[in-house]
């Protein structure tokens, strides 16, 4: 049946012209689609009879079998004679070019197929197609005749001069076909309705088929007209009046059944044919609210009219025809699958199987197996089909059809022929009749294409893992029954990798494979799924474990696994040096109720140079843990961390066969550098004194054997000194000397060949700066560490010397320094050391513009113990405009031993140190600013006088300063008291301020003070004040 | 056929409780097997533990109970009785949640034998 009703155009002739016709009716927009009958001149169709007289009628049945079918395919709702110019293979002959003949011929076909729709409203039109002939002129002249003559409608003849498609004749075909067709379904319906109300009236008896019948067919010509309301109302008019208490009682439950059935699909048909929804879905239109809801409704009302169909028709398992009732199930059930797999996704509710058509489906393959069972498997079955067969055979009957729908077919001679088997009713023949008919089936490629439809829909649209897993066992199952082995492989294979834990699925699945292995020489396959079976201890094992040895025998195997073979793998400690051994604890357990040996165990990490091979072989036993540990060193420096990735067991029965149990592992540890083994430390006095012998010892202890011992001490030159400091006039630019224990300068280092005990290394140094010396020792060694592990080590060190004056020095300015003025400089030097030294020169030496003409000579100035010298140094400095800028050194001559002259040659011994002191510690600095006053000398009491102040800028430098008068009681000050000021460069400022003295004496005027920065100059000078 | 089914989808408890009289082997597992879809579409949306019926297979029927911590309690069975295998379900949770508060099992692991005694007088009261 088809799921979408649709008008039928009957084109007559004109078969060049079929293809064109046929785009224009089908491709034609959703809601205005015709189907079409292609048919020639020759064709008859049946004429109508007279309208039926209800006296005395006696309805058979509800509806005739084949009335769809006649509805659908011969009668035509409208009809298109197509004439062909030029002379198609199945038009007339219109050759004579006398057009009355022309026109004869037409309308002598034009009026037969009027008589033959007689008493229906068929709308006939006649398309002529010229082709390449060039008499249009003419004709467009005759049309109008034509048409007169053969009462043909106005806008029923087309001209077709080259293409069907050209111009506006393609839209004024479509129209008029369209409205032939729906104007003729309208005709039925309303023949239909008199015809009803007459049966009404006439009937004396009960009705109800009749009812039934009319309903339905008026549905059937409202669907066709595409009026889909009006269709669903006839339709479920029928379908309720079915269910009617007084049917039963006149129609057999068979024929009810089937007219439901019938009737039912209808419904749903229509009430799932959304043609405009679905063409805006696939145009990637979103659909609005109320049409997402229509849809829904739709799609509800439909399954829930499937679900009470099945619950009120359900065919009861008899047992004559058990497959009746699976055979039922199945073709509704796909059926319907079917329909709604026309729908969109968006009907389809995860939680609601009966929206997913893969449902369906799969019920349906479900019941074509069941029917498979108790039909083509089941010997009694085949035995009655083939005693039937037999029978039939003999006694030459035919299968005949019943005239009515849901009715039994029966047994006959001759198909047209009344029933003649004696002896049999009508429902034992139509029995024999399913029961061959049934055989005829091929439910094996049925439930299998119903499988693949719900296994596709449940792994693609609503995908459901496990739903997928039962319908590919289905299917392997189907497969085996085929024949076709490898295909049920196929599928059983894949299931078994899905189900873990589901022992019982696996333990049936596992014996399917593995005989099918076996059976097909798939030696691989045969062991992997007999381990698997080992690993969910199968009934079987013992038997299993036996063959597997053998196959291992007696084939070249070698298999990669997981499973059965458990370990765990753990590091003895978390972190580990470099150097040192580590140790790697694994523990197996075997999984298996079996023993497994010889095993090999391999080792793979995440550094392959650590991989080791077959480094053990161990025996398990089923439930003990057997523990192996793995020792190593790493000797890899700049490794951070180890993981051990897998651990490879590999079971080995036979020479060149194996199982190689791979088991995963992320064990790691953590790697770091090997630790020092040796510990310097070193000994020398807080500080050494500069040009003097400073002992430094390194005290060495090792923790393991070592040799090759060097060591190396360099100044680390990260923190070069940049201030000036005190140090010893030298001739070569190196500030200090170490000397080995040879007394040799140190320049390559010491070596020491071997030392296993520790040793202390006592170094002589000489230090010519006062500073802090910052050395780095280097320590390189070679580790004998055990008999195996021998490695380079390298440390560096810091070593911190602070060297200074054997002697103190205090520099003090005794005046404030001003250019070209001789200044004093007091020089103090004190010794604050137990040993006594001996002075033999102090001077100084300028390195910016000033001088100092004198220097001091000793003859071995003994200075002792707490006793200091002080000497007094006249300066002067040249620079005027920076005085205070003064550069220089304090150099001072000086021995530890009296008998030496001043020398500057060095040795190993007493020698005589020019040591080179900067000058610093400014004990005043020169003010910038001269500051002048002018007043008298004497004044009398109350009298006002002037005092001038002058403040001259000595600098080149714009100076700001503050003049402050400070307050006296013996005068009165007018003027400012406490001004800001600023003076140019090598400029004056003059402040006069007015005085009145309100006593008399020599009084102090008031201070005047002048700030500069920080620092103040005052001046303040004395008056006589008179009475 | 009853199992218990725990939150990876592994088989936790099975026992055979006479509620299927032919016999068909592993079938009535995958049958359970594949009915966990349903379940597990089922069980968010239901307000109650009990799912009843949740899946047919020829003859026989699949009735779901799901705990609060996801364990599915699955029974195959050929006749319908609705409240027996409700009653059952209810008894075999409170079953549950006791063997799991037993400090001394995983059940996730292996049942106590205890509970495997009451299963089957649970299944005898209710069931058979």
């Amino acid at each position: 049946m088809m799921q979408n009703l649709r008008p039928i155009v009957t084109v007559i002739g004109g078969q060049r012209l079929l293809e064109s016709i046929t785009k224009l009716v089908i491709c034609n927009s959703q809601d205005q689609r015709m189907d079409y009958e292609s048919v020639d001149f020759t064709y008859n169709f049946d004429t109508r009879r007279d309208a039926k007289s209800f006296d005395k009628y006696n309805p058979q049945g509800i509806l005739k079998l084949s009335w769809t079918t006649k509805c659908r395919k011969f009668i035509p709702a409208c009809i298109v004679l197509v004439f062909d110019w030029c002379g198609g293979v199945d038009s007339p002959i219109l050759e004579s070019p006398d057009w009355k003949h022309k026109e004869a011929t037409i309308l002598k076909h034009v009026r037969k197929f009027k008589e033959q729709c007689k008493g229906r409203l068929v709308k006939i039109c006649v398309l002529c197609y010229l082709g390449s002939t060039n008499e249009e002129i003419i004709l467009e002249e005759k049309l109008s005749q034509l048409k007169k003559n053969g009462e043909i409608d106005s806008k029923g003849v087309f001209l077709v001069k080259h293409k069907l498609e050209e111009g506006e004749m393609p839209g004024k075909i479509k129209k008029y076909l369209w409205d032939g067709c729906i104007s003729h379904y309208k005709d039925e319906i309303d023949r239909l309705k008199k015809l009803k109300s007459r049966a009404h009236k006439e009937l004396s008896g009960n009705f109800m088929e009749i009812q039934i019948r009319y309903n339905f067919k008026m549905g059937f010509y409202s669907e066709l007209k595409q009026d889909k309301d009006l269709a669903l109302n006839f339709y479920k008019k029928a379908y309720k009046e079915l269910q009617d208490p007084t049917v039963n009682q006149i129609i057999l439950l068979d024929e009810k059944r089937s007219v439901a059935d019938l009737i039912v699909h209808r419904i749903q048909c229509v009430l799932l044919n959304l043609p405009n929804l679905l063409s805006k879905l696939v145009a990637n239109q979103a659909l609005n609210s109320n049409e997402k809801q229509l849809l829904l409704d739709r799609t509800k009302e439909s399954i829930g009219l499937f679900k009470s169909h099945i619950l009120t028709y359900k065919v009861s398992k008899n047992i004559t025809c058990a497959f009746e009732y699976w055979k039922w199930l199945g073709e509704h059930f796909s059926r319907f699958g079917t329909l709604l797999e026309s729908m969109p996704e968006e009907v389809y509710e995860k939680d609601n199987f009966w929206t997913h058509p893969g449902f369906y489906f799969q019920a349906a393959g479900v019941y074509y197996i069941m029917r498979m069972k108790v039909t083509v498997e089941d010997t009694e079955f085949l035995q009655s089909v083939v005693n039937w067969q037999g029978f039939i055979a003999n006694s030459s009957l035919r299968i005949k059809d019943p005239v009515f729908l849901g009715k039994p077919k029966t047994l006959a001679q001759h198909p047209c022929e009344a029933d003649v088997v004696e002896g049999m009713s009508l429902s034992d023949q139509s029995n024999i009749i399913k029961i061959l008919e049934e055989a005829e089936i091929k439910h094996l490629p049925i439930a299998l294409e119903y499988l693949f439809r719900a296994l596709k829909f449940y792994k693609t649209l609503v995908p459901m893992t496990k739903i997928c897993s039962e319908l590919s066992y289905m299917l392997a199952n189907l497969y085996k029954k085929k024949g076709d082995y490898n295909t049920d492989y196929a599928y059983k294979s894949e299931i078994v990798s899905k189900i873990d834990g589901w022992e019982m699925i696996q333990e049936g699945l596992l014996d399917d494979l593995i005989s099918c292995a076996d059976n097909s020489q798939k030696v691989q396959d045969l062991i992997q799924y007999t381990l698997k079976a080992l690993e969910i201890h199968h009934k079987n094992s013992d038997l299993m474990f036996e063959k597997l040895n053998n196959t291992l025998t007696g084939n070249l195997i070698q298999i990669n696994t997981c499973g059965i073979i458990k370990a765990k793998a753990k590091f003895e400690v978390k972190n580990i040096t470099t150097y040192s051994p580590v140790v790697l604890n694994i523990s197996f357990t075997n999984t298996l109720l079996c023993s497994l040996s010889p095993i090999k165990v391999s080792l793979f990490f995440s550094d392959p140079s650590f991989n080791c091979e077959n480094f053990q072989t161990i025996s398990l036993d089923p439930g003990l843990n057997k523990k192996i540990s793995y020792k190593f060193v790493i000797k890899s420096l700049s490794l951070q961390e180890l993981v051990l990735l897998k651990i490879i067991a590999r079971y080995e029965p036979a020479d060149m066969s194996w199982i190689d149990f791979e088991i995963k592992t992320h064990t790691k540890v953590l790697v770091t550098a090997p630790t020092p083994q040796l510990s310097p430390t070193f000994n020398h006095l807080p500080f050494a004194l500069i040009g003097e012998e400073h002992i430094l010892t390194i005290n060495l202890h090792p923790y393991s054997e070592l040799s090759s011992l060097k060591i190396m001490i360099y100044e680390d030159d990260r923190n070069p000194s940049s201030q000036k400091s005190s140090c010893i006039l030298r001739n070569f630019p190196n500030n200090y000397m170490i000397f080995n224990n040879e007394n040799m300068i140190l320049e390559d280092g010491i070596f020491i060949s071997h030392i296993t005990s520790p040793q202390t290394l006592p170094l002589k140094t000489i230090f010519y700066q006062e500073k802090n010396y910052s050395f780095k020792v280097k320590f390189s060694y070679t580790v004998h560490k055990d008999h195996d592990i021998i490695y380079n080590s390298e440390e560096v060190y810091v070593l911190d010397v602070s060297a200074q004056l054997p002697f103190q020095i205090l520099m003090k300015w005794m005046s404030i320094i001003e250019p070209l003025k001789p200044i004093v400089l007091n020089i103090q030097i004190t010794n604050d050391f137990p040993l006594a030294f001996y002075l033999s020169k102090i001077a100084l030496v300028a390195e910016s513009d000033w001088k100092c003409e004198e220097e001091k000579k000793y003859y071995n100035l003994k200075v002792a113990e707490g006793n200091w010298i002080s000497e007094y140094f006249v300066v002067k400095v040249l620079n005027i405009e920076n005085a205070c800028n003064i550069d220089g050194f304090l150099l001072v001559t000086w021995s530890r031993d009296k008998n030496v002259q001043d020398s500057l040659i060095e040795s190993n011994g007493s020698v005589s140190n020019i040591c080179k002191i900067p000058i610093v510690g400014f004990s005043s600095v020169v003010f910038p600013l001269d500051i002048e006053v002018i007043v008298g000398s004497e004044f009398f009491i109350g009298q006002v006088f002037e005092m001038i102040v002058v403040i001259r800028n000595k600098t080149k430098l714009d100076l700001e300063a503050r003049i402050v008068i400070e307050e006296t009681m013996w005068f009165l000050v007018g003027g400012g008291e406490n001004a800001k000021f600023e003076v140019k460069g090598v400029g004056e400022k003059v402040f006069k301020f007015c005085l009145v003295g309100v006593e008399a004496g020599i009084k102090d005027l008031p201070k005047v003070n002048v700030n500069l920065a920080e620092v103040t100059r005052s001046w303040q000078g004395k008056v006589m004040i008179l009475p | 056929m009853f199992l218990i089914i725990g939150k990876n989808d592994v088989p936790m408890y099975e026992a055979s409780l006479g509620t299927v009289k032919k016999d068909i082997g592993h079938l009535n597992q995958f049958i359970i097997h594949a009915a966990l879809d349903i379940v597990d579409e089922e069980a968010p949306l239901s307000s109650n533990m009990y799912l009843k019926t949740v899946d047919k297979f020829n003859d026989l029927y699949v009735s779901a109970y799901v705990t609060a911590a996801n364990i599915r309690l699955m029974l195959v069975h050929d006749t319908k009785n609705e409240d027996g295998i409700k009653n059952f379900f209810i008894e075999v949770h409170e079953n549950i949640v006791k063997a799991m508060t037993n400090p001394l099992f995983d059940v996730f692991r292996n049942f106590p034998t205890a509970f495997d005694a009451k299963v089957k007088q649970s299944a005898k009261k209710f069931l058979i």
